[in-house]
């Protein structure tokens, strides 16, 4: 009997493109009519700061590519510090797959390339999943506590609690549910080095300021994929009225708002967004 | 370009009495050691020492900073930081190129914090209450 490769078995792979060996995990169905659905990582994240719950249950119905950019954890190459250079590694690595078209799902600032990957390549996009995450000059106004906690130097549960999750006892429990499913890979990647942050918050930076002062999200309107957004009522890094301003300005977007959750709804309810996305990627 | 030199050091004066006034403020600087400059590009400006609590600043450039803000001229400087919406200033000045930013972006972030000491208490519209 054949063992199926899961989130905690995927072997990491590598991948050159432009002369850079990315790193990347590759599972799940190959019989599906679905394409791929390849994920981009938060801030400072990688491969295994995701929910084994999320990749797997997705996994079920398509296969799932998990990949770290440039510079990032066991990636070669240097950090890049632009958001539009973070969307064009990850279409160069699609292409260098071979494959035609993927789904892309992105969190936070992975939400940021998704966004502008679709945007920039929109051929190679299917459809976009948007996590907690908001368009170019969208409102910047985090919590200012998450100023001093997002850098970190070794995040903690507690960081994860506070930047990622509700405020109740129930969410807190879901919190160090989804702590113990992350953790459950024995070979994790190395942790990003302190030049990741160092570039990535600077490309986030670069990535707030609005495109037209007069109609700042009008560049959004020029992107048709269908599109699922998704945040939890309070999300204390990128405020989530940046998810009500795309699902306004997205001509085939859907928003999703999850009670008592942060800026990872997704991790903190599990089940109910696997089941929402299901549905949304075989509409 | 005086007006700009006068913004600097008024903006250090502003940091100064934080630390004397707001105990919150003083928390945030106590375990900091950080220098940073505020100058044009044709070598104008103010760096800053944040050390041992206190907040010092001087006249000109340093060699050594951990983080950079360089606007174009006096001109682009003074209209940015001296803005009524200074966040929305400060994003302008990035998308036009007025204002670069170069060293330890995680520093800069920490600033972020420092500033928001400084920023009057923000009042928010009636439609945009919420239970939070």
């Amino acid at each position: 009997m054949i063992t199926p490769i899961t989130h905690i078995t995927a072997p990491t792979r590598f991948l050159e493109v432009d002369g850079v060996q990315l790193a990347y995990r590759r599972w799940g169905n190959t019989d599906s009519s679905q394409p791929p659905l390849l994920f981009l990582q938060h801030f400072r994240g990688g491969m295994d700061h995701w929910d084994p719950l999320m990749t797997d249950g997705l996994a079920e119905d398509r296969e799932v590519i998990l990949y770290n950019g440039r510079g990032i954890s066991s990636s070669g190459g240097q950090p890049r510090t632009r958001i539009e250079d973070m969307a064009d590694d990850a279409a160069a690595f699609v292409r260098a797959l071979g494959l035609k078209q993927v789904d892309v799902l992105g969190f936070s600032l992975g939400g940021f390339q998704a966004l502008d990957m679709t945007w920039r390549h929109p051929a190679l996009v299917r459809k976009l999943m948007l996590l907690g995450t908001g368009p170019r000059g969208g409102d910047p106004d985090m919590e200012s506590r998450v100023l001093s906690t997002a850098v970190n130097p070794v995040p903690t549960f507690d960081d994860f609690l506070y930047l990622f999750f509700g405020r109740s006892a129930q969410a807190e429990q879901a919190a160090r549910a989804f702590w113990d499913r992350r953790h459950l890979r024995a070979d994790q990647d190395p942790p990003s080095s302190p030049e990741v942050a160092n570039a990535q918050i600077e490309a986030n930076m670069l990535y707030l300021p609005r495109l037209s002062e007069d109609d700042p999200f009008a560049y959004l309107r020029g992107i048709h994929q269908p599109t699922f957004i998704l945040n939890g009522v309070n999300d204390v890094m990128i405020p989530t009225i940046n998810s009500f301003y795309m699902a306004r300005n997205l001509p085939n977007a859907q928003l999703f708002i999850y009670p008592d959750a942060g800026h990872a709804a997704q991790f903190q309810y599990p089940q109910r967004f696997l089941q929402h996305v299901r549905q949304f990627l075989k509409e | 370009m005086l007006k700009f030199k006068f913004l600097l050091w008024a903006f250090a004066q502003m940091l100064k009495r934080q630390v004397k006034k707001n105990p919150d403020f003083a928390r945030y600087i106590q375990a900091k050691r950080l220098v940073f400059q505020i100058r044009t590009a044709s070598g104008s400006g103010r760096y800053f020492v944040i050390e041992e609590g206190a907040i010092r600043s001087h006249a000109g450039l340093t060699a050594n900073p951990q983080f950079t803000l360089c606007f174009k001229d006096a001109g682009a400087g003074f209209a940015t930081l001296s803005a009524k919406d200074s966040q929305a200033a400060f994003l302008q000045s990035l998308a036009s190129k007025d204002l670069t930013i170069s060293g330890d972006f995680r520093e800069v972030m920490w600033f972020q914090g420092l500033t928001a000491f400084l920023q009057p208490p923000k009042v928010i519209q009636p439609y945009n209450r919420t239970a939070f």
